[in-house]
């Protein structure tokens, strides 16, 4: 299964969401890795083809997904970055509200409900009124519900908002044991959610694909580039302003900084493997200079 | 001719199947039916599943002012055709404030995007939707105008034009609003129904009582209406599934 | 609604255990045809199984018209037809040219230990298709329009072929003295 977004544009008025965007997805895991307002959102709306776009086009081994419609729609599923719920809807009602909508017949809509329930840990709440879950529970079952249709192409926009680690956890279990045979694309601004399960790593940056590569070697651009430094506390204000620092953690008389640069920034530095956190912050601290 | 195959039939020793064959057999229709989703969902389930969530408000608001009309009847013997009126234009003007928010559930419960993602198409349910709203409504002041019409002596088809017209325009204005505003959160949706069919209820009580009843006039207005109507739902079903117009993320 | 079309508007509605019944209720009558036909369990009971499977497949489409149980056994009439077809031509091959596929079935190879001088090793010797038509018949108890309906010939062409096998039958037994 491939999946070739072709040089997609959305613009609206002057405003340009996505910019001449182009990637081949195959089956795995892909993060899209971006900042708030980097494009993500209305790219997936785009794959998902709730959005058409402005210019280029999305195809599914060789065909656009706009002509292919229903079909396209029975092999995906969607967890958009917020939704809603119908009033007085239960989680059970809810999951099978949209197991009717993805045409599953009623047997197979409960076994699969009640599959997906259990697995999401909501079973045992599942007759209660959707408006008294905590913002995590609705996420879960906002997960469960992309799943429902056991989709080949499963598409997550910001997934582990409002989980806590072990709720992330969990889902990254479930994302990890999916990704075979299956596309799965997952946004968020969370590098940590996304380190050790995305097979290829997309960054986007205004609208537009600034690096891809997958998990072993998206980092080469900054290797040789990260730093462990140590130093006074006093110096900490003057060095974040100075350099891109990834974290920071204070020790008894010294501060252990962890710094982002192309020249070696103090005689002390000790040369560090970069991670997916370091090469993030790097990009974005780029474009805010 | 059978008795001659009497002994064959008898002698006929079929040998059981293999141990474990049904099992295997019975397991693999199973397997394939977990992953099996049916090309096509019969409209009729469409339907009937569209039924099963229409909110209760809608019906309440539909036998409530069934309620109200039989309530009438039992207490007032003797209705003047002004008094008729006003009681076609209310009780249809309450049929049409919480179907209004039905029509735009999906976008003011935030569901549309995820429905939108569905097999089953969003323009397909929302159509479901329009005609089974449609057709309560419809049923619904076909039923006053007759106990109107038959308790009072008033003649059906002006009866039932009090009903039909403001509730038509009740929902174009409401399609027009929410359109060119951008209405989409529940409360608001639900206000602007409430605000609009007290409008239209204020301003066609207003006309019936000042302006001498005109068939013709009325029928025209009800066919012009309609058209209106049909057109406007016709063009929401087409932006739904052509992706077009101005949906919540479009805004 | 019979029986049977509820079972299978509980299979369409995603019901396992409606399936379950329905199989346990006809696989014995599925796998004795496919016994008759081929002659051998083992492959009787790979066959039943495919019946089975393709039932399955088509049942999303299976709109009530008819008694199921036609419907069932046209899918095992024509799996285990397909079989017979790819078998004789694999026979042929065997014998180093290709000969074309004649009627008389190779399941004379499978026929029981037993001397096939009995009525129904003679009946099993028939053609395929008259051999086919007796068994719907007197075997699986289908009625002539029903088996029509099956193997999707005119009534007339059944019956024809029934007269034709008990007619074959009836030389035999001329032949060995015997008269029916």
């Amino acid at each position: 299964m491939e999946l070739l977004i072709d040089h997609i544009t959305k613009q609206y008025g002057n405003k340009i969401a996505v910019n001449d965007f182009s990637a081949v997805i195959t089956d795995g895991v892909y993060a899209l890795l971006g900042a708030n307002g980097a494009g993500k959102t209305t790219l997936l709306r785009m794959i998902c083809d709730i959005l058409r776009p402005s210019r280029g086009e999305i195809s599914l081994d060789g065909i656009p997904i706009k002509s292919l419609g229903e079909e396209y729609r029975q092999i995906l599923g969607y967890l958009p970055q917020s939704f809603g719920y119908y009033p007085n809807f239960t989680g059970w009602d809810f999951m099978m509200y949209f197991a009717a909508l993805k045409g599953l017949p009623r047997f197979t809509a409960q076994e699969r409900c009640r599959e997906l329930l259990e697995l999401t840990g909501l079973y045992s709440v599942r007759r209660k009124k959707l408006k008294t879950y905590s913002g995590g529970m609705r996420q879960r079952i906002g997960i469960a519900q992309a799943l429902i249709n056991d989709p080949k192409i499963l598409v997550l926009d910001e997934p582990t908002a409002g989980l806590d680690p072990k709720e992330r956890a969990k889902f990254r279990n479930i994302i990890s044991n999916l990704s075979a045979d299956r596309i799965v694309l997952l946004s968020t601004h969370i590098v940590s959610d996304v380190e050790y399960i995305a097979d290829q790593i997309m960054i986007m940056k205004n609208g537009a694909l600034a690096l891809q590569g997958d998990r072993d070697h998206i980092c080469d651009p900054i290797q040789g580039m990260v730093w462990t430094c140590y130093i006074q506390p006093e110096d900490v204000d003057e060095v974040s302003a100075m350099y891109v620092v990834s974290s920071l953690r204070h020790m008894e008389d010294m501060v252990e900084m962890r710094i982002v640069s192309q020249a070696k920034p103090f005689e002390n530095a000790i040369p560090a493997d970069p991670n997916l956190e370091d090469l993030y912050l790097y990009y974005f601290r780029e474009v805010e200079q | 001719m059978k008795k001659y195959f009497d002994p064959v039939l008898k002698s006929d020793v079929i040998p059981d199947p293999p141990k474990g064959n049904i099992e295997k057999t019975i397991f693999r229709g199973q397997q394939y039916m977990d992953s099996h989703i049916p090309q096509k969902t019969a409209l009729s389930k469409l339907f009937l599943d569209q039924l099963h969530y229409i909110s209760p408000l809608l019906w309440l608001a539909q036998f409530g002012a069934l309620i109200l009309l039989i309530f009438a009847a039992f207490t007032a013997q003797d209705m003047s055709y002004e008094t008729a009126v006003n009681t076609m234009l209310l009780l249809a003007s309450l049929t049409a404030v919480f179907a209004v928010p039905e029509f735009f559930k999906d976008i003011s419960c935030g569901v549309l995007e995820i429905e939108m993602t569905c097999k089953n198409s969003s323009a397909s349910v929302f159509s479901m939707r329009l005609m089974i709203i449609g057709f309560v409504n419809i049923s619904m002041i076909t039923l006053f105008s007759t106990i109107l019409s038959v308790g009072w002596g008033l003649r059906f088809w002006h009866v039932i034009l009090f009903g039909l017209v403001p509730v038509n325009v009740i929902y174009i204005l409401n399609f027009l609003l929410f359109r060119l505003f951008r209405i989409c959160g529940r409360l608001s949706v639900l206000s602007c129904s409430v605000l609009t069919t007290f409008f239209v209820y204020g301003v066609s009580s207003g006309i019936t009582l000042s302006v001498q009843f005109n068939v013709t006039a009325w029928s025209i207005i009800f066919v012009l209406t309609s058209l209106i109507l049909i057109g406007q739902c016709i063009h929401e079903i087409l932006c739904i599934s052509k992706r077009q117009g101005v949906v919540l993320w479009n805004y | 609604m019979t029986e049977d079309h509820k079972l299978i508007k509980c299979i369409k509605a995603g019901d396992k255990k409606a399936f379950d019944c329905l199989v346990r209720k006809y696989y014995k009558n599925i796998f004795a045809y496919c016994y008759r036909r081929t002659g051998d369990k083992e492959i009787a009971a790979d066959l039943t199984q495919d019946v089975f499977t393709k039932l399955i497949a088509a049942i999303y489409n299976y709109s009530r018209t008819g008694k199921f149980v036609n419907y069932l056994f046209t899918i095992a009439v024509n799996t285990c037809t397909d079989y017979l077809r790819k078998k004789k031509l694999y026979v042929t091959e065997i014998d180093g040219e290709l000969v074309e596929a004649v009627q008389s079935p190779p399941d004379e190879d499978f026929i029981q230990e037993e001397e096939n001088e009995t009525l129904y090793g003679h009946l099993l010797s028939l053609p395929d298709i008259q051999k086919n038509a007796l068994i719907l018949h007197y075997y699986h108890g289908l009625k002539i329009k029903d088996i029509s309906v099956i193997t999707g010939v005119p009534v007339s062409t059944v019956k024809s072929r029934m007269k034709q096998g008990i007619d074959k039958l009836r030389k035999i037994y001329q032949k060995e003295g015997e008269y029916f």
